[in-house]
């Protein structure tokens, strides 16, 4: 059931804080203007004072909840002990392969030669890339993954609501593909063919009318 | 370094600590979060099972994504809203959703021995109020927890639910009427 955003009946501003004024996370100003508003209401006293209980009565239902079996924990140290050792041995591995390299490459300058070879072989390496870019610019066989350009990226927060089943009609039926996610916020990001800026905005006018199982809809700024 | 290192130190200076993988600071806020963190699953998956693995991929994610946390939040709205996102991705992977318990289907209360009327014992009182509890939306049920339990400012309590401000405050007031009313129903369905 979703609740309005406002009252049926006349509730005061100040009425509508109080379980953050028992909890004792208001801003400064808004605890005093409760504060100066209790002086006076009477409803808002008892309301207070109906809150304190509850928030008893809610604590000891909450401490007396069944808790996790300890197996989680032992599971997830274990996974962060593994990750953290592989980490540290990657590390130590890593070093005496690493100085033996350094000190080969380091020899190979001891000759006066050298560093001018190297800067000769370095000039050309660069013309030729420069060259084999220039070619692929101008070749007609290019081949791209995914979806084929041009596409672009959207950010989309699905409705809590939402199914799998659901998700996957809506992207299939935008001939995208989920490439990214889900980010902390559980956000995903879609990608979806549109050819210009005006084929862009009317996928994304066409998902946000999916109000059943999307949430929000933005383009992905490059 | 163990975990006792760490009893006295904030949550944002374990979570930094965290961030630079000290798996001992990691040890020491996984048992502060641990049985919050499951109990608030539970409130929105309802499978025990199920809420335990929500728990294990919501710490995890903490320890992988610690350094994403940017301070703009308690420590505990970041790691609530992880949890949060775990447990509905959870729910749409497993093609499960909530159903409103009514009054009647909520466990019965053991028939109270004859006792004086003053006063009803604190036991009881505890399991009238998690029968009650157990009627209301998972929304209601919620925003109660987040506000009388993990007491979180009702700004964090929108930015975790995604929902303006004013919907917070409603939605607790409503929350709070219905159980009101729920309690009511019990006590005078005479199970107390």
């Amino acid at each position: 059931m979703l609740e309005p955003d406002t009252h049926d009946h006349p509730i005061h501003a100040e009425g509508a804080l109080l379980p953050w004024y028992l909890n004792g996370t208001l801003r400064e100003d808004e605890r005093c203007q409760v504060d100066q508003h209790l002086l006076s209401c009477v409803a808002c006293r008892a309301e207070l004072d109906e809150l304190a209980q509850l928030s008893m009565q809610l604590h000891e239902v909450y401490a007396a909840q069944s808790e996790p079996s300890t197996q989680i924990q032992r599971a997830v140290l274990a996974q962060v002990q593994r990750e953290t050792s592989e980490k540290r041995a990657k590390s130590v591995t890593g070093s005496p392969c690493l100085k033996g390299l350094d000190d080969w490459f380091r020899s190979l300058f001891v000759p006066r030669w050298a560093p001018a070879l190297a800067m000769t072989l370095l000039v050309a390496q660069l013309g030729l890339l420069l060259w084999s870019l220039t070619l692929s610019i101008l070749s007609e066989h290019v081949t791209t993954r995914g979806l084929g350009s041009p596409t672009v990226r959207l950010r989309v927060l699905f409705q809590e609501t939402a199914s799998e089943r659901q998700i996957r009609a809506l992207v299939q039926g935008m001939h995208g593909r989920i490439v990214d996610g889900p980010a902390l916020d559980g956000a995903y990001i879609m990608e979806v063919p549109a050819g210009d800026q005006s084929a862009a905005q009317k996928k994304v006018d066409a998902l946000r009318s999916q109000t059943e199982s999307i949430r929000t809809v933005e383009p992905v700024t490059p | 370094m163990d975990a006792t290192h760490w009893h006295d130190v904030s949550d944002p200076d374990l979570l930094a600590a965290v961030a630079g993988r000290d798996a001992a600071a990691f040890e020491r806020l996984y048992q502060l979060y641990e049985k919050r963190i499951y109990q608030y699953v539970c409130t929105l998956v309802y499978d025990p099972t199920l809420a335990e693995e929500v728990v294990g991929d919501a710490m995890m994610a903490v320890w992988r994504g610690a350094g994403s946390f940017s301070r703009s939040s308690r420590v505990s709205t970041w790691i609530f809203g992880i949890a949060r996102h775990k447990a509905l991705d959870a729910l749409r992977r497993t093609g499960r959703h909530h159903h409103d318990v009514a009054l009647d289907e909520a466990l019965e209360l053991p028939h109270a021995q004859e006792s004086p009327a003053e006063s009803v014992n604190r036991k009881q009182v505890t399991l009238v109020t998690q029968l009650a509890l157990q009627t209301l939306s998972r929304e209601h049920q919620e925003v109660l927890r987040l506000v009388f339990y993990e007491e979180l400012p009702y700004e964090e309590i929108a930015g975790l639910l995604s929902i303006p401000t004013n919907t917070v405050k409603t939605r607790v007031y409503y929350a709070k009427q219905r159980l009101k009313h729920q309690l009511q129903q019990l006590a005078q369905d005479e199970r107390i």
